[in-house]
């Protein structure tokens, strides 16, 4: 298979029922299903700006429901970038990160150059069992950049996006295919809720 | 090509066309792993890592066709450094259905055999274990994230990738198709002559047998039990002054040995001359044709009764840590309450068991029969061809498809308190039913969904499985709780076998009424109830220290006939001092 230069291509990782497709779901159709059906993985694609023209970006929604090493390894090398999401009412989702965080600094050797983000999902509940702070700190020891979203209430979706796209230093990416204004000004405009970068 | 193989490779060619540096491969790979230090001795012990020259494709080599036309298909290759002896060397390794070989680059594309080595004979150890506890994975030049052990007839070697993730893919695949070619040969594996050798000779081999190598290994559990014990003397034995042949060896046996003697996990010493549950086969570890192991059974039993009330059962993740360590305990035949364990735990364990299941569950090797039988378009057919399929499995793995369909036919009658409908209850437990190791991870996508609606059908149409597959399970409530049930208990018992049963009556039963029971086939009853007694007939014996497997599969009979039960210390000793 031979590599597709053109893509840019984002992976979503995540527990089970953490959210990671209503997220997804969310940022590229705009909706938002109340339902309960966990997903095998699903890839979307959406045409964005880089760097004065226009590149695909590829978004992977794995699974959380069953790990398959060799499966989520290549995930990994393939990926450009990671969201990393959790669901603030469940502590154990945030656990279940730990080891997929320490699969891709095994395998991309130095994260510091891979744009990560750390996603609180379901933001909008309020059975929290972890706090925003908590998020922060464990972001801040990734030394990766952290939100907390809602894809019910769409809040902080398309922000955790651009954001994702504002980290990777090496190219210059926008949402807005018209690429007239950089990703760093409108990302000022944009951020509305909690966003810090570490 | 296998889309990461092809990145390496690419990469590689990549950082080959870097004329500029005096050694582009080697420094580019030191460059991604700045830690790993074998790469960097490597380099002051002038082992040149030489670039691999890829213009011929390797699949077209010759040597490769020559191969691929005896051995089966070519599944995986790369360079690698082989450490055999004291000697390191460049070496090509080719992974084919059923054999591995090592063979020397000589020019481009060309190659000379080193070594061909039949899968069913080989021993693989992937120092996970080491690199759970972290800090240093290095032992002496090896860098254990890199390195497998590879263990064969009369040799050994270490295997040393130049990354951690091709280590990964190599450590799964070639698992995979030795239990693949195990299950193929019938090959009930004994221990390479080396080891027999290191046992039997002057040199203490806790090391090799130990750091949970037979994890990956088939203990010789039948007829072997001399061996077995033999390497169960030397583990618990003091190292004695040895004369080693290769101080690399020596280094790492003493590692290892100090890694073993500052673990805490008391059970995994004992684990490593247990007789194991996951990852074995499933007919090896069942007391008999008609009854699963039961540690299973009471994982069975208890998602029957807690499952249908979780919601997101089989979806939800369960704490790892903790799933870990009880699967550690039963691996080494603790007793585990598992009453007081968390659903999401339960269904972790069973997951992981199945997951590790040789030939998997639905058995790889059937896989296009069910995919041929599913495509029918005819409703009735459809299901014909199924049950058909179904008929092919081995009887362990019929026995538990039923159960396990049970408990998820259970679930599905609650599916609007547990929102797992039959869809998402495939989604989440097909892939771990039948799994497809030896296709390319991006044909496993969509070979996948397949297997998730087979997973949907089998437990949408559950009587394919045989008749009454829902009660398979039932038990009130009570008996349930209470755990000294055994009303089914006097349930005919043809074979006789009273001695063991009248042991057992004073036991408890977690299985069903005998109404439940006789729902299956009058043979199925009895027999299971059978293998009721054995387990029970090991417990009274010694439950913490008893090793159902190797119980069973020694002369159980004759044991069961001993007026003066021999105790497990008796019986361990005995044909030891026989073979001295």
């Amino acid at each position: 298979m031979p590599e597709q230069s053109n893509d840019y291509r984002v992976v979503v990782f995540g527990a089970g029922g953490v959210g990671k497709s209503s997220l997804v779901l969310r940022f590229v159709k705009g909706t938002f299903r109340d339902t309960y059906i966990p997903t095998v993985e699903d890839t979307y694609r959406q045409v964005i700006s880089c760097d004065k023209s226009v590149c695909t970006l590829q978004i992977t929604d794995t699974t959380g429901s069953h790990q398959f090493p060799a499966m989520q390894r290549l995930s990994i090398s393939k990926g450009h970038a990671f969201i990393l999401v959790y669901s603030i009412t469940s502590k154990q989702s945030l656990e279940e990160l730990k080891p997929i965080y320490q699969q891709v600094l095994a395998i991309k050797g130095n994260v510091e150059a891979i744009p990560i983000m750390l996603v609180g999902n379901k933001s909008d509940e309020t059975q929290r069992e972890v706090e925003t702070k908590d998020g922060e700190a464990q972001a801040n020891q990734w030394k990766c950049a952290f939100m907390e979203t809602s894809a019910k209430t769409n809040h902080n979706v398309t922000e955790l996006f651009q954001e994702l796209l504002n980290l990777d230093k090496k190219r210059n990416m926008s949402l807005n295919i018209d690429g007239k204004r950089s990703g760093k000004q409108s990302r000022a405009e944009r951020l509305k809720g909690k966003c810090s970068v570490m | 090509m296998d889309p990461l193989d092809y990145e390496i490779a690419a990469m590689r060619r990549g950082s080959y066309d870097d004329a500029a540096s005096l050694r582009p491969h080697f420094r580019h790979l030191a460059q991604r792993r700045r830690s790993a230090p074998s790469l960097v001795l490597g380099k002051a012990l002038g082992m040149p890592w030489s670039p691999i020259r890829e213009e011929v494709s390797v699949e077209q080599s010759p040597f490769v066709l020559g191969l691929t036309s005896e051995n089966g298909e070519l599944l995986l290759d790369e360079c690698v450094q082989v450490s055999e002896g004291h000697k390191t060397r460049e070496r090509h390794l080719f992974l084919f259905r059923d054999v591995i070989v090592f063979a020397k680059l000589k020019s481009m594309a060309t190659y000379r055999l080193k070594h061909r080595v039949n899968l069913e004979d080989v021993w693989l150890y992937g120092f996970e274990d080491e690199l759970e506890d972290e800090e240093d994975a290095t032992i002496a030049e090896f860098d254990l994230r890199l390195t497998v052990f590879l263990a064969w007839e009369l040799s050994f070697c270490l295997v040393c990738f130049c990354s951690p993730e091709v280590k990964g893919h190599w450590c799964d695949t070639l698992r995979r198709n030795i239990l693949n070619a195990r299950v193929r040969t019938g090959f009930a594996s004994s221990p390479p002559d080396v080891l027999m050798k290191v046992l039997s000779g002057s040199i203490a081999t806790k090391t090799l047998t130990g750091g949970g190598m037979e994890q990956m290994i088939d203990l010789p559990i039948e007829g072997d039990v001399k061996n077995f014990v033999l390497s169960k003397q030397l583990n618990h034995q003091e190292e004695r002054s040895t004369q080693l042949i290769e101080t690399k060896w020596n280094l790492v046996r003493n590692k290892m040995k100090l890694r073993k003697g500052s673990s805490n996990k008391a059970c995994r010493a004992e684990s490593e001359t247990k007789a194991l549950l996951f990852g074995q086969q499933l007919g090896k570890i069942c007391p008999d044709e008609y009854s699963l192991p039961k540690p299973i059974m009471d994982l069975l039993v208890q998602l029957r009764k807690k499952g249908p009330s979780t919601e997101g059962v089989f979806r939800k993740p369960c704490n790892n840590k903790n799933m870990k360590d009880i699967r550690e305990r039963l691996n080494c035949s603790a007793e585990v309450d598992l009453e007081d364990q968390p659903v999401v735990l339960i269904v972790g364990l069973l997951k992981s068991f199945l997951k590790e299941l040789p030939g998997s569950l639905l058995r790889s090797d059937l896989y296009s029969k069910w995919m041929t039988a599913l495509d029918n378009e005819d409703e009735q057919q459809r299901t014909q061809e199924i049950a058909k399929v179904v008929d092919e499995l081995p009887a362990a793995n019929k026995l538990l498809l039923q159960y396990l369909i049970c408990v998820l036919h259970h679930i599905l009658e609650s599916a609007d308190i547990n929102k797992m409908d039959a869809h998402n209850l495939a989604v989440c437990i097909g892939p771990t039913l039948l799994q497809l190791d030896d296709t390319p991870l991006d044909g496993q996508r969509e070979k996948m969904q397949k297997v998730t609606e087979l997973t949907q059908f089998l437990i949408e149409n559950c009587e394919i499985l045989g008749e009454n597959i829902p009660s398979l399970l039932d038990t009130d409530e009570d008996s349930l709780s209470s755990l000294h049930h055994d009303s089914a208990y006097d349930s005919t018992d043809p074979d006789g076998d009273g001695e063991a049963g009248e042991k057992r009556s004073s036991t408890n039963t977690e299985r069903g009424s005998s109404s439940s029971c006789s729902s299956l086939s009058p043979s199925m009853t009895t027999s299971s109830w059978q293998s009721d007694v054995t387990l029970n007939t090991k417990t009274t014996i010694n439950r913490r220290c008893s090793e159902p497997i190797i119980f069973l599969s020694a002369d159980l009979a004759s044991l069961c006939a001993t007026p003066g039960v021999m105790t497990t210390a008796q019986w361990r000793e005995a044909p030891l001092m026989s073979s001295l």
